[in-house]
């Protein structure tokens, strides 16, 4: 019988995952870590990227989040993410032409406007989401 | 005197209102429901940053520099405000109460700047003149993203020095026949900290400065997310009680036009019966 933790995925709008877990490997903000069960106690913050995720059976299963924080505390595992998505659930061409849409919006403006920095830390809100959903394509296909 | 058939035109149309009501009052319900649902559901992670917060909260020293969301900005004086209404009307004074406050709040003082959940508030925000920052429509559709843009936006000005105070105004669901319009301060981030204290032994990387000041943007942003989830389900409990109310009305009103139609047909008919009496008679 492998060891297992106790994990929760949690966004603002639901609870993702919720269930026993044999690993896990987090985007960090010092770059990705691997989680196994009786890890020693730590919290840090989370960057835009891919969690994957071994579940009690054995199975991988991948999602691609936003930036947030993570939680270990020997047995169990909390990630709170703005935004936590199944392959299955993404889909790209809506996130690529929403991309484009700010880019062209962004282009249109001087440095001088007022929202500038504003629309620019949209693009780039859209952008990491986009980067971590093309990583996440790019892990499955491989495969 | 009115005439039988206006009579029962009333009565038709009164009748027609009171479907539609009663229609609304439905609907009203089901999403209700919906929007209590959704905030079950974003409970779990503003709980559990209030946890975390309240852990980190202790290795804040009185100096505040290195915390923009926990700092005073000294010496500037417009304030933000934030103003949470519904889109739609026809649900009593939901609308009107929140407004009023922010006048309230805006006669006090006259520099702020306005951002704006809710068309109905735009609407009367634009009648006071002052510019309005932002604005998003408050329907279901409004989600994390709308709340990630609009908080992200406050932030980055309150911690650029902008304001010296972010106050938000909405209301709190309290049942569906009792709500409450709340005015919240949501910058500089005033925390209520549980008496019960369980220090864990965590290590926090890079730092904890970090983790805190990542967590207190997001503490911000869940205060505002709940904001407009408590004031949606609000919404809605007004309007299933104003539509309750106005079929009741309708009710009313169907009642007392259906015996004024039954007396307007009686005297016709006692009108009638004398003409053909005095008739008869008059032939004799």
């Amino acid at each position: 019988m492998e060891k297992t933790m106790n994990l929760d995925i949690v966004t603002p709008e639901s609870k993702v995952f919720s269930g026993r877990i044999r690993s896990l490997t987090a985007p960090g903000i010092n770059g990705e870590f691997g989680i196994l069960p009786e890890h020693a106690a730590f919290a840090t913050v989370l960057e835009p990227g891919v969690v994957t995720l071994v579940d009690e059976k054995g199975k991988e299963d991948l999602l691609a989040v936003s930036g947030g924080y993570i939680e270990v505390d020997r047995e169990k595992v909390i990630l709170l993410v703005e935004t936590a998505e199944r392959e299955d659930e993404i889909d790209i061409d809506t996130l690529k032409r929403r991309k484009d849409e700010k880019e062209k919006i962004l282009k249109s403006k001087s440095a001088a406007d007022v929202d500038y920095d504003m629309i620019k830390a949209n693009l780039m809100r859209e952008m990491s989401h986009l980067r971590a959903v093309e990583m996440l394509k790019k892990r499955t296909t491989k495969r | 005197m009115a005439t039988l058939r206006t009579v029962r035109k009333r009565i038709k149309s009164a009748r027609n209102i009171q479907q539609i009501t009663k229609a609304m009052k439905m609907v009203s319900a089901a999403k209700l429901r919906k929007a209590q649902e959704r905030i079950m559901n974003a409970r779990p992670y503003a709980e559990k940053i209030e946890e975390v917060i309240d852990e980190l909260i202790d290795s804040v020293g009185p100096d505040k520099r290195a915390y923009p969301m926990l700092r005073q900005n000294e010496g500037v004086k417009k304030e933000a405000l934030v103003v949470i209404a519904g889109d739609k009307g026809l649900c009593g004074s939901y609308n009107v109460n929140i407004i009023d406050r922010a006048m309230k709040e805006l006669k006090e003082n006259h520099d702020k700047n306005l951002f704006v959940i809710g068309k109905k508030g735009l609407e009367a925000m634009k009648k006071v003149g002052i510019e309005i920052e932002k604005f998003k429509y408050n329907d279901k559709n409004i989600d994390w993203n709308d709340i990630d843009e609009l908080g992200s936006d406050i932030i980055k000005k309150y911690s650029g020095g902008k304001y010296s105070k972010v106050t938000m105004i909405f209301s709190e669901f309290q049942s569906s026949l009792q709500q409450k319009v709340v005015t919240k301060q949501l910058l500089p981030v005033v925390f209520e900290k549980d008496e019960v204290k369980k220090v864990r032994d965590f290590i926090y990387e890079p730092t904890e400065t970090d983790v805190l000041n990542g967590l207190l943007i997001r503490y911000a942003k869940v205060q505002l997310f709940r904001a407009v989830l408590e004031s949606q389900t609000a919404e809605q409990g007004v309007r299933m009680v104003s539509m309750e109310m106005a079929t009741n009305n309708a009710s009313d009103m169907i009642r007392n036009l259906t015996l004024l139609a039954n007396k307007t047909r009686q005297s016709q008919i006692t009108t009638e019966i004398l003409e053909i009496v005095s008739g008869a008679e008059a032939l004799k």
